[in-house]
């Protein structure tokens, strides 16, 4: 049986997407600084485009911190809390 | 008016994409995010629009340049915008500005002929203008060619392309024919820019004064002045004589001041020319329509002015 991908992964994918065009792309981990991984200020304000899409969330300003937008791990935390929110406002 | 709310986010998302940034951007950073701005005028490509790429040469001269034709001029001889991107003239090139140029030549419904000229550090003043006059000449003599009524060739830019653009028609008053029109989208027209928009958004809107200073640095040669006119066209002393002007800003961009003077000086001088301050926008909105969606309402506004002038 496969395992089914960790959100971790998925945001993954999103960054691997994003990097694109950067030779990092095939080897950027969940804790690598996506700074040092090529992406530029530009590059960042997709991903974090990116990710709303991806996950259909809405990132609140309050979270538009750098610190979120690391690595792929501080950026999947996120996602989960903000999924985990928007679930708890459906119930 | 305050800042449009979806302006507001992406300067928001600006921010925290700078944030934990040490130091100043190297030259290849500075270059890869004028070109990661090709990302968010992305739908542009669904214009009808026909594109080809094409070399002017001229001696040693090879110059770049990209042919955008509306597909409902078909091969009918029209109006042409040539064109000038941005970046600080050390950045950017003919596809960073790619989706800009097809939503200009769709809306304008004009030919518009982009030009990528040489970047500054390697290349220093005047090395773009020189490129810049080059593509204009050659492109007037080649009008025919291109599909192009030579006598409704105007010239465009933005940002540093539009300093580009508004030196080049300054230089050029005596030449035969006349450019048609300068469309200048948030140029810069003072290379230290001196104006209160200058102070007051130097930092967080997009374009931060300290990158402008840098831009600058990289640009400029030993000896030249930074009020000489052909960085700064705004500090010419005559400007008679000038093309149709139609001038697009905005609200909360720090170079709206010296794009205001310079329409303001233009008119007094007699030119014919009108200035557009789009309310709540920033720097390039036009080119950000993929996160900021009054850009097409912008762009609607600047297809007109090309229409009402080259028409």
């Amino acid at each position: 049986m496969l395992d089914r991908p960790t959100l971790t992964d998925r945001v993954l994918i999103v960054v691997r997407d994003v990097l694109a065009d950067q030779p990092t792309v095939e080897t950027v981990g969940a804790d690598d600084e996506l700074r040092n991984a090529g992406l530029t200020s530009m590059g960042m304000v997709r991903l974090m485009m990116a990710t709303e899409v991806a996950f259909n969330i809405a990132i609140p300003n309050e979270d538009l911190h750098p610190d979120n937008f690391r690595n792929a791990r501080a950026l999947a935390k996120l996602v989960a809390r903000l999924l985990s929110e928007q679930e708890t406002a459906r119930a | 008016m305050p800042l449009d709310r979806y302006a507001e986010r992406f300067l928001g998302l600006v921010r925290v994409g700078a944030g934990g940034r040490s130091g100043e951007l190297s030259l290849t950073d500075m270059r890869r995010t004028t070109d990661a701005l090709a990302s968010f005028a992305a739908q542009e490509r669904a214009r009808p629009v026909e594109t080809s790429d094409a070399t002017l040469r001229e001696g040693p001269l090879a110059i770049a340049i990209r042919i955008y034709a509306p597909r409902s001029l078909a091969e009918r001889v029209s109006p042409a915008l040539v064109y000038f991107h941005g970046g600080g003239w050390l950045s950017g090139d003919l596809d960073s500005h790619d989706g800009l140029c097809r939503a200009l030549a769709d809306e304008g419904q004009c030919r518009v002929i982009a030009v990528d000229y040489r970047l500054a550090p390697e290349h220093r003043f005047p090395a773009a203008i020189e490129d810049c006059r080059a593509a204009l000449r050659l492109i007037v003599a080649d009008a025919g060619r291109l599909s192009v009524d030579p006598k409704r060739i105007g010239v465009a830019g933005d940002s540093a392309g539009g300093n580009l653009a508004a030196g080049l028609c300054q230089s050029e008053r005596e030449t035969a024919p006349a450019i048609a029109m300068q469309l200048l989208l948030c140029p810069v027209l003072d290379a230290l820019g001196r104006t209160p928009s200058r102070r007051e958004l130097a930092a967080g809107y997009f374009i931060e004064e300290r990158t402008m200073a840098r831009y600058f640095e990289h640009y400029r040669i030993e000896g030249l002045e930074p009020d000489d006119p052909r960085v700064s066209p705004l500090r010419a002393t005559d400007l008679s004589a000038l093309p149709p002007t139609r001038i697009h800003t905005a609200e909360f961009d720090p170079l709206r001041d010296e794009a205001a003077l310079y329409a303001e000086r233009l008119s007094e001088a007699g030119v014919d020319a009108r200035l557009n301050v789009h309310a709540g926008m920033i720097h390039h909105f036009y080119g950000l329509g993929g996160v900021i969606p009054y850009a097409k309402i912008g762009l609607a506004a600047i297809g007109a002015d090309i229409g009402e002038v080259l028409g």
